[in-house]
């Protein structure tokens, strides 16, 4: 956990860094975009920290594409 | 200079009050001297000449010399002229009164006098007359030291600008060859000089260039190097964006490719740009010699270039994470030989790069008379010491060395530097991540270099983007009737080019 | 509103193209299809190289006939905004699916075979750097770039089937037709996925060419495409022909022809160098990817700056690789079937229906 947990630290870091002047540059709506990709970094790097099973992707394109896709499958083999 | 005499800037009629102007601002310059002359039937009228006695070779009848150039306008003998005679003689037709050049302000005469030229300033006469006098002592034109060569010219640059200048106008006989001038800084006032040929450099660069250039002004240009710092694209980069040749022959090629070359005074580099990394791979001696050999020599510095830049960290990555790709008999070997050394392949590794940069840069200010002395310590340090008291293994000794020699192969300093520099960080890639790390930091640099620009042009040029023809001129060498009838630089031939 | 200024010729335009095509799918492809269709694999990529045919011949059209704009442009045009970015939504979501699966299976090829000992957050935080820089340099550095690299993962590519050929047996790539025509089809809809029908998402990318004219625009990047096609049915072919049935088993198949080369002493184990050679492909795919991503989100909102969206949604690729896969029978499920379902379903249905909204259009037009 604490190796993970170093590893994120260091990419946001990273980030920061790389970014933070071209945050301070960039239009409100860039910066409001910006701020509202980092939540789904956030909830991500917390899954990862702790080794939860959470919902992730998979999940979500399992319930839009699930049923169908396995159908299909049914139907080719 | 006081305040009150900043003001005054045009010569005064009368000599003392010039001579004291000029006095004051040459105080304790003990190497400029005040010669009084009389002139005239009667040796009326007073003269006084001014030179720097460590730039100028005074001729004691420079006086009489310009009398007699007055004096001959006028169709009189030269004791006969007056100031009045004189005055109007300059005032009407000083042109045909070679060779010397008017001065009427006092900036001037200080400038001129820096720049070892005579001064003969008349009195009754608010205008002085300025005589070109000999020179310094200089070096002769010999083989340059750095770039020697087997075929080809032996004519090397020398401090001299218009010896230099001269010696390209030699090989460059059209009016198309454009040299211009600029004077920059404010101590030592150097001249930089670049030239082009015309119809033959692309305008956007040379724009780019000239934009670049303009904002020198107000800086002390020591030496060529230093212009380097204003035309390149970017400082923290280890790969060179100009070239330095010494060499005539290397410029006049540089210039029929399209290239700009710029000297300094009292420089004897000359600075090709834009440089990009294929002009690196290649030497003027590669087309005095068989298109065959020239590939062969291209192809081995092609190797070189890989060999300088990798083989440590290749090494590296092969002894710790990939043995398997070593053949086993070797493979053995190098277990064998690396059997009782304490440290992993990387710190082995540094330890003996770096002694190998010490020896190097040692040996670059050694004195000749302990020169051979450190010498043989060096290679016994080095390789027979090291490898018995356990610090390296043979195989890291021959790895070492073949690096240094294939960096000896390059043509260029700048880039031999470079690549020296970049080792390093490929060996700590290699001894982290193994070939990944290779290939990650291979991708960085390679990302770094098409990112690169020289004057506006791609650093990759050919490369990336990639133009298969040019090719031709890069890893192999094409018989020059092929090139020629084409050559790399289509302006050159162009039908759109004007006669 | 995407910065214009920066614009690719014809050529590095077919180079990204090849590179799209070709990028990772040198890596796995034939591995999936010959566990579907066994030794007809071949036969599902011709099939699927002729469905990606059919929408990029779409693609272009839409190209053309909507004056050069990129995707999410002429779908406001024909579908209004509102819809635009309801599409946009599962779009998207495809591009950070594939990007991180990318990652992910360049960080598990290392960690299965060549590092095992070092941890896959190494592989896929540099993976992605490397695309995130890239990325940023632009689509200019990246065309001159990709050219050259595609170059040397060919070369590497075709010396390892070369190389390989003592080994091939002809005679596996028969009987055609062992199964039936359900694993073929099997296998197609794979392939169709992956890699032929992502040639949907490229349309993004194709506004940055300079225009010359029509003809030759289209037939260059036709050439491109049918290139990348060609390399991966030799691919196939060459696989199947190496390992018979038991390449549906191996994974990272020109890897695994790799490992099977012995000449003299000297040219084995000599995979480690095609798999370095082979994971610039998926950089290259990746790179690619994120820029398509990039342009989308810069394309939907209408922001001016190109460039500061790169590093977040690369930051969000990195942690989703980290953290999407559970198993490796979870990346057979979501990168196997439910990707190229989402390819067909979304992206290539979403080409189709443009293609005929634009060809309906015109023709009322017309009258």
């Amino acid at each position: 956990m604490l190796e993970n947990l170093i590893v994120v630290s260091i990419l946001l870091i990273a980030i920061w860094l790389c970014d933070w002047r071209n945050f301070k540059q960039a239009a409100s709506k860039a910066r409001t975009v910006y701020i509202l990709l980092l939540i789904p970094s956030a909830y991500l790097s917390i899954l990862f920290i702790f080794h939860l099973p959470w919902p992730n992707i998979g999940y979500i394109t399992r319930i839009a594409y699930g049923w169908p896709a396995k159908q299909l499958l049914a139907l080719l083999t | 200079m006081t305040e009150a005499n900043s003001l005054i800037t045009k010569l005064d009629q009368n000599l003392l009050v010039n001579r004291k102007q000029i006095e004051q601002v040459f105080t304790n310059c003990e190497d400029v001297n005040f010669q009084d002359w009389q002139y005239g039937t009667s040796f009326q009228y007073d003269a006084l000449s001014i030179y720097c006695a460590s730039l100028a070779s005074y001729t004691t009848h420079l006086l009489q010399q310009a009398l007699e150039q007055v004096a001959a306008y006028a169709l009189e003998t030269w004791e006969s002229v007056t100031p009045g005679k004189l005055s109007t003689c300059i005032s009407t037709n000083n042109t045909a009164l070679q060779p010397f050049v008017l001065l009427e302000h006092y900036e001037q005469v200080y400038e001129y006098i820096m720049n070892g030229y005579i001064i003969i300033v008349f009195d009754q006469l608010d205008k002085a007359l300025a005589f070109e006098s000999g020179s310094t002592a200089q070096r002769q034109v010999t083989e340059p030291v750095n770039e020697p060569a087997v075929h080809g010219p032996r004519e090397g640059t020398v401090e001299n600008m218009a010896t230099n200048l001269g010696m390209i106008r030699q090989r460059v006989r059209t009016p198309e060859f454009k040299v211009e001038f600029l004077q920059v800084g404010k101590v030592i006032k150097s001249k930089i000089g670049f030239g082009y040929l015309e119809h033959v450099v692309n305008q956007e660069v040379l724009q780019t260039f000239r934009t670049r250039i303009a904002s020198i002004v107000d800086y002390e240009v020591l030496e060529t190097s230093y212009v380097e710092d204003w035309i390149e694209e970017s400082t923290l980069t280890p790969f060179p964006q100009v070239r330095y040749t010494e060499r005539t022959d290397t410029a006049t090629a540089a210039l029929l490719d399209g290239k700009i070359i710029v000297l300094v005074e009292n420089s004897p580099m000359i600075m090709i740009c834009p440089a990009l990394l294929v002009d690196f791979m290649g030497t003027a001696e590669d087309y005095y010699i068989r298109s065959v050999f020239a590939t062969f020599i291209r192809s081995l510095r092609l190797l070189a270039f890989i060999i300088a830049l990798t083989l440590p960290s290749i090494y590296i990555a092969l002894s710790t994470f990939h043995p398997e790709l070593i053949p086993t008999v070797l493979l053995l070997a190098i277990v064998d030989s690396r059997e009782g050394i304490p440290f992993p392949a990387f710190i082995e590794a540094l330890v003996m790069e770096i002694s190998f940069e010490l020896l190097r840069e040692a040996g670059i200010r050694l004195p000749r008379t302990v020169g051979s002395a450190v010498s043989i310590v060096g290679a016994l340090v080095i390789g027979q010491a090291a490898i018995m008291a356990k610090i390296a293994s043979p195989f890291m000794v021959i790895v070492v060395a073949l690096t240094g020699i294939a960096s000896f192969a390059i043509p260029h300093y700048d880039m031999a530097i470079a690549l020296r520099v970049l080792r390093f960080p490929y060996m700590i890639a290699a001894s982290l991540l193994g070939g990944y790390g290779l290939m990650v930091v291979f991708l960085l640099t390679l990302l770094h270099l098409t990112c690169l620009h020289s004057l506006g042009q791609p650093y990759l040029s050919s490369l990336a983007p990639l133009k298969i023809r040019d090719l031709r001129d890069i890893f192999i060498r094409v018989p020059l009737k092929q090139m020629l009838k084409s050559p790399r630089n289509r302006r050159l031939h162009s039908s759109s080019r004007k006669e | 509103m995407t910065a214009k200024t920066s614009t690719i010729t014809l050529t590095q335009l077919a180079g990204l193209l090849s590179a799209y095509s070709i990028g990772s799918a040198i890596v796995f492809i034939p591995n999936p299809l010959s566990a579907a269709a066994g030794n007809d694999a071949w036969l599902s990529i011709t099939a699927a190289y002729l469905f990606g045919m059919l929408v990029f011949a779409c693609v272009l059209y839409l190209y053309h006939a909507h004056n050069g704009v990129n995707l999410i442009a002429y779908s406001r045009t024909l579908i209004g905004k509102s819809l635009t970015v309801i599409i946009s939504i599962p779009i998207i979501g495809m591009l950070f699916f594939a990007i991180s699966a990318i990652n992910s299976s360049i960080g598990d090829f290392f960690t299965s075979v060549m590092m095992e000992q070092t941890p896959p957050y190494v592989f896929h935080s540099i993976g992605m750097l490397l695309s995130a820089l890239t990325a940023r340099a632009g689509i200019r550095v990246a065309a001159r770039m990709f050219l050259l690299l595609l170059v040397i993962m060919l070369l590497f590519s075709l010396l390892v089937i070369v190389l390989a050929i003592p080994i091939y047996k002809p005679g596996q790539l028969l009987p055609m037709f062992d199964h039936g025509l359900k694993p073929v089809l099997h296998g197609f809809f794979i392939a169709a996925g992956f890699p032929f029908g992502e040639i949907c998402l490229f349309s993004m990318l194709l506004p940055f060419v300079k225009t010359i004219n029509k003809q030759s625009i289209n037939k260059k990047l036709y050439y491109a495409f049918s290139f990348a096609g060609l390399m991966l049915l030799i691919s196939t072919l060459s696989t199947t022909m190496a390992f018979g049935p038991a390449a549906g088993v191996f994974n990272y198949s020109l890897y695994r022809l790799a490992v099977e080369i012995h000449i003299a002493e000297l040219f084995q184990r000599v995979e480690a160098i095609i798999g370095i050679a082979l994971i610039l492909g998926s950089y290259m795919k990746a790179t690619l990817l994120l820029m398509i991503l990039n342009y989308v989100f810069i394309e939907l909102l209408r922001i001016k700056d190109d460039k500061i969206f790169i590093y977040p949604l690369a930051l969000v690729c990195i942690f989703l690789s980290l953290t999407m896969f559970k198993s490796p029978a979870d990346f057979q499920e979501q990168v196997y079937l439910i990707w190229p379902f989402s390819v067909l379903a979304v992206g290539c249905f979403l080409v189709f229906l443009f293609t005929f909204i634009t060809w309906i259009k015109k023709i009322t037009i017309k009258e």
